[in-house]
């Protein structure tokens, strides 16, 4: 490969390019902010930032959450309305609307909400998530899709059947999956 | 039946190890189902690039470092590592773009369609009628004469930049400087240890190459042969193998609802793998086998890998790729945008003179 | 010369003929549709029923090749117009469908979707925060506003919960009132919003939909019971409708999307939006038995006992 000077020189260049890039990246040049990884950890970024959202949202519904806890749902569901208003289109006044609603008896309503949230928001059915809420969506999942199926075995509606679609997402999403 | 010779063990062995490392793979750490989807493993790497913001799906994959090193090991111990290359280049780059396309609608390349399979979801048997129905229609456009064009020896090194490409990722996996994106929640948060995806993916690698195992082909060659083609044996192998280990594992679980990664819109399934199967004939591969063929010094494949690449960030940014909910509009667009490039990328490329190799 | 030519003539009749022809025919069509009548109970007034609820009926006609007239009804005057046959259909709310459905034997077609109970709705009992006012107990001696008497969640309902906590309104309560006029629901919780009122008996869906425009604010009120959720306003046909239209008539309303259109008035309207509503849902006739049991116990039509 090697013939003449002009090779030579080319390989030359080769080397010194690689000697000044193991120069840049090693600070020889000077320490700036993209060199400075221990400061800006991504992967700590990235947790810290899912933390911070999630501790957020689970402060900002904290009076939603407390009157849920107190059996107040109706209370709960006007305050989910104002919610709309303040966060509009946020998964987690869907979510927690649709757990008022299943507790209430308005399975496909509630199964709606749920499904909806998710769909938005992964973090429902990511146990790696402070958000996470595999268990509660896993026990409706449970229960539910027997129940429309019974349902549906006495008279098919398009209600029961977008209510068994969404249960059988919600079943899909908690199986796991590339999302 | 077929020769059995060391050939045909091979690709058995190439099969089997494939199913057994697929499943084991989602036992390690991978997501359910997907301990091996080159579709989604490229998706994955796009968006730890950069080239999309899903923060769910942001992470380099080292299966697919340890697929093109281990061909290049491979290759290179027995002299098979040749630069190769220059036909048809930019119609490779978009066949990569849309096999990506196509996965994505059906959420999984052909790997992890068998994969679903074998872990009783039933959801992927249309994709698997679609896949057979695509190298169906490749077949039959080879025969009418389509062609790409002869791969040419290329100089020293041309080879080389595709898996120079990926060195430079496993340096990026290794180091993780800041620019390079890790999600902490969502699938691509599921990872295998990293040295183990690695190890996995180099055997992998090695093997695949050795044996020239890729799925679409064993597909090709049982419509072609029949039970005379060695490489559906492989598939086989890895179906049994795969289903065995699923059980074990206990992830197997048969039926059609409330499966990982999965949806019901049957249709775009069918059609999604449809456009990856006759690609992959035109093309001379399935996703997986281009890794490989780009490992070996083939910068055709190369070129389509580099496209797979590019479609990894254009499914996610654009919302092309579906989801549990099923295959939005722009999805279906795609899909149909697919069939309509691989049509016309077949009239182009159709022979139509009497003597060989000459063009209309 | 031209005008003289009989070809040019003969041209001008033959035109003249089948215009005739084709405007006769197409009145020979409009007038063989059979003409039906749906009923539409009144919320707060006629031209508010009938604004809201035209559109949908033309879709229908559109849809079933009939022309639906829009009847508005009083609520009071609902069960007696409906038994001397003034209208085939009607949309009322879930207590007057049962009433009917006992003395008239009338079909069940549809229920409506409104709000976030979806095809459902609850009453409620509300009184002002800060009031101290917080369980049914609190309410001996209490001034209470109710809805109308007809209304199953802003009167029935209520008045069974308290039954069922032991209190009888009608001894226990200091004085109740109904407000008169129209927009009644929205007046009762004004009514102790501003205080003239301890408590109010409120549907779940008003305090929704007053919340949603920022009339109210959750804070303002405490929601001390609230009954099980019952079916919402309904679509049912007279015992004589034949079957097949009634089903018909169903697969309609079931079908229609937020995004159905109809022409009206040389507008494109959304159907569902200028009714307000979000849909329909088919439920079954025991899906109103919770109805049912409330009007038993708070001895209200159709078993009321004397």
């Amino acid at each position: 490969m090697i013939r003449d000077l002009f090779d030579k020189f080319l390989l030359l260049g080769l080397v010194a390019v690689a000697v000044a890039i193991a120069l840049v990246l090693g600070g020889f040049f000077g320490q700036d902010d993209a060199l400075i990884t221990q400061k800006r950890n991504p992967a700590v970024e990235r947790a810290m930032q899912e933390k911070a959202r999630s501790a957020f949202l689970l402060e900002t519904y904290q009076p939603v959450e407390h009157l849920m806890l107190s059996d107040r749902h109706a209370e709960a569901l006007l305050k989910l309305q104002e919610f709309d208003k303040t966060f509009p289109g946020e998964p987690h006044t869907m979510i927690l609307r649709g757990s008022i609603l299943v507790t209430q008896g308005v399975l496909s309503e509630g199964l709606a909400q749920y499904a909806a949230a998710v769909k938005i928001n992964g973090d429902y059915v990511d146990e790696k998530s402070s958000l996470h809420r595999r268990d509660e969506i896993n026990q409706l999942v449970e229960s539910a899709v027997p129940a429309i199926r019974k349902s549906l075995q006495v008279a098919s509606t398009p209600t029961l059947e977008k209510s068994l679609r969404d249960a059988y997402y919600l079943q899909s999403r908690l199986a796991g999956g590339c999302e | 039946m077929p020769v059995f010779d060391r050939h045909f063990w091979l690709i058995v062995v190439s099969g089997a190890t494939l199913g057994l490392l697929g499943v084991l793979l989602a036992v390690w750490g991978n997501p359910d189902n997907s301990g091996i989807c080159v579709s989604c493993f490229v998706e994955n790497s796009a968006g730890a690039l950069g080239l999309h913001d899903n923060p769910r799906m942001q992470y380099i994959r080292p299966e697919l470092i340890g697929f093109v090193f281990g061909a290049i090991l491979s290759s290179r111990l027995l002299g098979e590592f040749r630069s190769r290359g220059g036909s048809a280049v930019m119609p490779r780059f978009f066949s990569g773009l849309f096999l990506i396309v196509g996965c994505a609608v059906f959420i999984g390349c052909p790997i992890k369609l068998f994969l679903r399979l074998t872990a009783g979801d039933l959801t992927a048997l249309v994709g698997l009628a679609g896949l057979i129905i695509g190298v169906w229609f490749g077949i039959r456009s080879l025969a009418a004469g389509v062609h790409l064009g002869r791969s040419e020896k290329q100089r020293d090194g041309s080879g080389l930049w595709v898996p120079a490409l990926f060195l430079l990722l496993l340096v990026l996996v290794l180091v993780k400087p800041a620019f390079v994106r890790f999600s902490v929640t969502g699938s691509a948060a599921l990872h295998a240890p990293a040295l183990i995806s690695l190890a996995a993916g180099l055997f992998l690698g090695f093997l695949a190459q050795r044996s020239r195992f890729c799925v679409t082909a064993s597909i090709r060659d049982f419509l072609l042969m029949g039970r005379r083609a060695p490489l559906i044996w492989g598939l086989f192998a890895f179906f049994i193998v795969a289903t065995a280990t699923s059980v074990a594992s206990g992830g197997f679980n048969f039926g059609y609802y409330g499966q990982p990664g999965s949806h019901h819109d049957v249709f775009w399934s069918l059609l999604g793998m449809a456009l990856v199967g006759w690609l992959s004939v035109i093309i001379g591969g399935c996703p997986f086998r281009q890794l490989i063929k780009a490992g070996e010094g083939d910068s055709d494949a190369g070129m389509v890998v580099l496209g797979m690449l590019v479609g990894g960030g254009v499914v996610q940014s654009w919302e092309i790729a579906a989801t549990a909910a099923g295959v939005n509009s722009f999805g279906k667009v795609a899909v149909l945008v697919g069939i309509a490039f691989v049509i016309i990328l077949t009239l182009f490329y159709r022979e139509r003179g009497t003597v060989p190799g000459s063009a209309t | 010369m031209l005008f003289n030519t009989s070809v040019f003539r003969t041209f001008i009749c033959l035109l003249i003929a089948v215009s005739l022809l084709v405007v006769l025919s197409g009145c020979d069509s409009v007038q063989n549709r059979p003409v039906m009548r749906i009923g539409y109970m009144n919320c707060n007034s006629e031209a508010e029923t009938v604004a809201r609820f035209t559109p949908l009926t033309a879709y229908l006609s559109e849809k079933l090749n009939i022309d639906f007239e829009v009847i508005p009804v009083d609520t009071q005057d609902f069960e007696e117009r409906f038994t001397a046959g003034e209208f085939e259909f009607g949309h009322s709310n879930s207590l007057l469908y049962i009433m009917l459905k006992e003395h008239q034997q009338m079909q069940l077609i549809a229920t409506e979707k409104r709000g976030q109970y979806g095809a459902r709705t609850a009453g409620t009992i509300i009184s002002r925060k800060g009031s101290g006012i917080t369980r049914i107990e609190h309410l001996k001696g209490k001034r209470m506003l109710f809805g109308p008497q007809l209304a199953p969640s802003g009167y029935l309902a209520q008045y069974d919960l308290m039954l069922q906590a032991g209190f009888d309104p009608e001894m226990d309560l200091d004085y109740y009132a109904i407000p008169h006029g129209s927009f009644k629901h929205e007046k009762v919780v004004y009514g102790v919003y501003f205080g003239k009122f301890d408590v109010a008996a409120a549907p779940a869906l008003d305090l929704e939909l007053m919340t949603r425009e920022g009339r109210i604010f959750a804070d303002d009120f405490n929601i001390i019971a609230q009954s099980e959720v019952i079916p919402y306003c309904t679509f049912g046909a007279a015992r004589n409708v034949p079957a097949d239209l009634v089903r018909a008539f169903r697969k309609v309303l079931l079908e229609i999307t937020p995004e159905t259109t109809v022409q009206f008035n040389g507008e494109t309207i959304k159907v569902l939006d200028s009714a307000w509503i979000s849909g329909f849902e088919q439920l079954s006739d025991s899906d109103y038995d919770p109805i049912r049991r409330m009007a038993r116990n708070a001895n209200m039509p159709p078993y009321q006992e004397f």
